[in-house]
């Protein structure tokens, strides 16, 4: 007889959600975090779709401590100290609120240890424990050995599990994305008043621009009931080598994309609460991902189920979604006594019936994302353009497609490609 | 012959975050756990029992209020020092103890402890207020011999033998129990629970009570602030012999030279 019938590690929502579903339905189920608590040192930009945790908790935002739901989406090109601004005020179908995960995290833990499950925090599992080729349980901090008859690895985007398992190839840092992130608190009042929102109303904006030099990636702000979430997404990869150089490159631009004219009067008066840096599998490195073997399977960031977008990074929603799938197969396969890799295989099914499609068609949109002229020649054409609309200086003006025209020309872009390039420009955030 | 080890709930201070404009300290977010030294004190009582027979039980009195966020950190912190290897947990919580001083907590502790246990096990301090009042108040309460400051304790028969640390020298004191003895961080390196234990420990008697003041407590805490520390703002320029010349003059008017 194992220990427990489910080992789940790694209490992010991915292993929150299963560890819920699992326990609920009666099994036995551990669940090993390694921070001081759920949630405690997670971190993401701001905004959860709300449509997975939506099947698992019905009307959730009643209940969990979300901060905005938002309604207005903005768009910003940076050039210089210049900038443009496209604000959209909608009340979408697909709901979506803001949140800050220490917070949420505890929540959505909290709600697995009321269905039953034992969660345990400062403790770190070192890697699955594996018996004639199969996954029998986890190796914990100190050599200690707890067994399991399936184990779930939810241990996000770094996934030892994953990789000792075999499941996945070593990454390098090509796979990655990184992000940094500032908390920053501002009286509520301000904040609706500066953001245009009222009541419960909160704001998504980002943007792309020269800040990045060229890189892939961009800067974004999400509104909370007292501070705002603002930081940077960059490709790793193409950023530098070492980690100090990423984590100086980093802060710098955190810096210049908050003291943009247009940025930092959004932060006036607000007091720093809280920094923080994580990496972001890339949406590629999925290829190399296999979701299950015998007695595991892999759930959420730890199986790349994770969208970069450029600016906008998507991994809660396929967190919670590849979870509950999981839980399904696993609880089939615990009825049925056999946690082998065959039995295990329902999980894939489950998935490549729904989230997987979503998937499939975001790599397709990533990869068209590459084009780092997207993060330097666009946003200066849109905002040059505009800036050539406006102007009037009693001189004869350029009319606006040879204006148009010239400036595309500088940047070796043709206005068929240019407009392609908007549009994808558009999609990556 | 049972013991009794003060657990206290302490902030987490590493995690106190506090404003350096107002000098207001955001207590309410900031996490509690069980205090580093009652971590010693626990290891000491597990090995005393371990050698000398008995139970060990943790005693919390929770100061930190009674909501549910806090009573759960409390069980979280009896968790951690029962997967340690104690028999059992007691949790005192309620309102009115959140203003209690270590007057109070003494009378309300010393009901728990007389004829139940001959031995009390506690931190020379805890770890946010750091009094290092309320083990001798208790004794007082009880009646029973203090020993301060513990880094090594043995049982001899109805005596304990206890060596203290002090300033230039250490000093072996015996005592009748029973008795209290608060312990330092060199008694000993506390053991590291396996998840097994941690497991087994939710599983251990915790007996839940509901707090009710013995007496009112004789102070009062009005408010906690930071200290404000004014920066001079002095920026001196020029080249080295120049700068050290003037940080001297600047360092002599302020009379710190
Ligand atoms: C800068 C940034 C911005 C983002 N913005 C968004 C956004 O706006 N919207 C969105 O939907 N997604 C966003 N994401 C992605 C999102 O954060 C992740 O996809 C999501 O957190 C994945 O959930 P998870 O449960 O799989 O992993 P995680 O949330 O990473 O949780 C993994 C858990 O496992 C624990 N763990 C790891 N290793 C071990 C171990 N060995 N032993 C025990 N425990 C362990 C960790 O402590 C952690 O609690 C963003 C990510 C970043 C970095």
């Amino acid at each position: 007889m194992a220990d427990f019938d489910v080992i789940v590690v790694g209490a992010g929502p991915a292993g929150s959600v299963a560890s819920y579903l699992l326990a609920k339905r009666g099994y036995t189920v551990l669940t090993v975090e390694r921070g001081k608590r759920p949630g405690a040192k997670n971190m993401f930009g701001g905004r959860l779709y709300s449509w997975s945790l939506e099947r698992v908790f019905p009307e959730f935002w009643k209940e969990a401590p979300v901060e905005r739901e938002v309604t207005k989406e903005v768009i910003g090109f940076l050039h210089g100290d210049r900038g443009v601004e496209i604000r959209l005020s909608t009340k979408p179908e697909g709901r979506s609120f803001t949140l800050l995960r220490a917070k949420f995290d505890q929540w959505l833990a909290e709600k697995a240890e009321d269905a039953g499950a034992e969660v345990i925090s400062r403790f770190k599992v070192e890697g699955p424990l594996i018996r004639d080729g199969r996954v029998v349980g986890i190796v914990a901090e100190g050599e200690e050995e707890m067994e399991a008859e399936v184990v779930i690895a939810a241990d996000g985007a770094l996934s030892f599990m994953a990789e000792k398992a075999g499941l996945r190839p070593r990454l390098s840092k090509e796979d990655f994305a990184v992000g940094a992130k500032e908390v920053i608190e501002l009286p509520k009042e301000v904040i609706e008043d500066r953001f245009c929102l009222s009541g419960d109303e909160g704001a998504a904006q980002l943007y792309v621009g020269d800040l990045t030099e060229g890189v892939v990636g961009g800067g974004f702000i999400y509104t909370n009931k007292e501070s705002i979430s603002l930081g940077v997404v960059m490709r790793i990869g193409s950023l530098a080598s070492k980690v100090s150089e990423v984590s100086t490159a980093m802060w710098e631009i955190t810096e210049k994309f908050k003291s943009h004219p247009m940025i930092r009067r959004y932060l006036e008066g607000g007091k720093l609460v809280e920094y923080s840096a994580h990496i972001i599998p890339e949406t590629q490195f999925m290829r190399g991902v296999k979701l299950y073997t015998d007695g595991m399977v892999v759930v959420g960031d730890a199986a790349g189920f994770c969208v970069n977008y450029g600016v906008t990074v998507r991994g809660m929603d396929f967190a919670i979604e590849s979870a509950r799938a999981a839980a399904e197969a696993v609880h089939h396969a615990l009825e049925s006594g056999d946690t082998s890799a065959r039995s295990l295989s329902r999980y894939q099914e489950i998935l490549s019936k729904g989230m997987l499609r979503e998937l499939e068609a975001a790599k397709k949109a990533v990869d068209l994302m590459e084009d780092e002229r997207l993060y330097s020649s666009i946003p200066r054409i849109a905002v040059e353009t505009l800036e050539h609309l406006f102007l009037v200086d009693g001189r004869p003006k350029e009319n606006l497609y040879s204006f148009l025209r010239k400036e595309l020309s500088e940047e070796g872009i043709s206005l068929l490609s240019a407009l392609l390039l908007g549009w994808k420009a558009l999609r990556s955030m | 012959m049972d013991i009794a080890v003060l657990v206290k709930q302490s902030l987490d201070v590493q995690e106190l975050r506090v404003d350096q404009d107002t000098g207001k300290i955001y207590i309410e977010d900031a996490p509690t756990k069980a205090g580093d030294i009652e971590l010693n004190a626990t290891e000491e009582a597990v090995r005393l029992k371990e050698k000398f027979g008995g139970k060990a039980i943790a005693l919390m009195l929770s100061t930190w209020g009674a909501s549910g966020k806090r009573q759960k950190e409390a069980r979280e912190a009896l968790t951690r020092v029962l997967a340690m290897g104690l028999d059992g947990a007691m949790l005192i919580t309620g309102e009115g103890a959140e203003r209690g001083d270590t007057y109070m907590i003494a009378k309300a502790l010393a009901q728990e402890i007389r004829d139940k246990f001959g031995l009390v096990l506690a931190a020379e301090g805890s770890e946010d207020n750091f009094s290092g009042l309320l083990p001798a108040r208790l004794a007082a309460e009880l009646g029973w011999p203090y020993v301060a400051y513990a880094t090594a304790i043995e049982v001899e028969g109805d005596y304990v033998k206890v060596t203290r640390s002090l300033e230039d020298f250490e000093e072996v004191v015996k005592v009748k129990l029973p008795a209290v003895i608060s312990v330092t961080q060199e008694i000993n390196k506390p053991r590291v629970p396996k998840l097994v234990e941690i497991v087994k420990a939710k599983k251990k008697p915790m007996d839940q009570k509901d707090f009710s003041p013995p007496v009112e407590p004789k102070l009062t805490i009005r408010e906690l602030k930071v200290p404000k520390v004014e920066r001079k703002r002095i920026v001196i320029e020029g080249d080295v012999e120049e700068a050290a010349e003037k940080l001297i003059q600047a360092l002599k008017e302020e009379g710190v030279l």
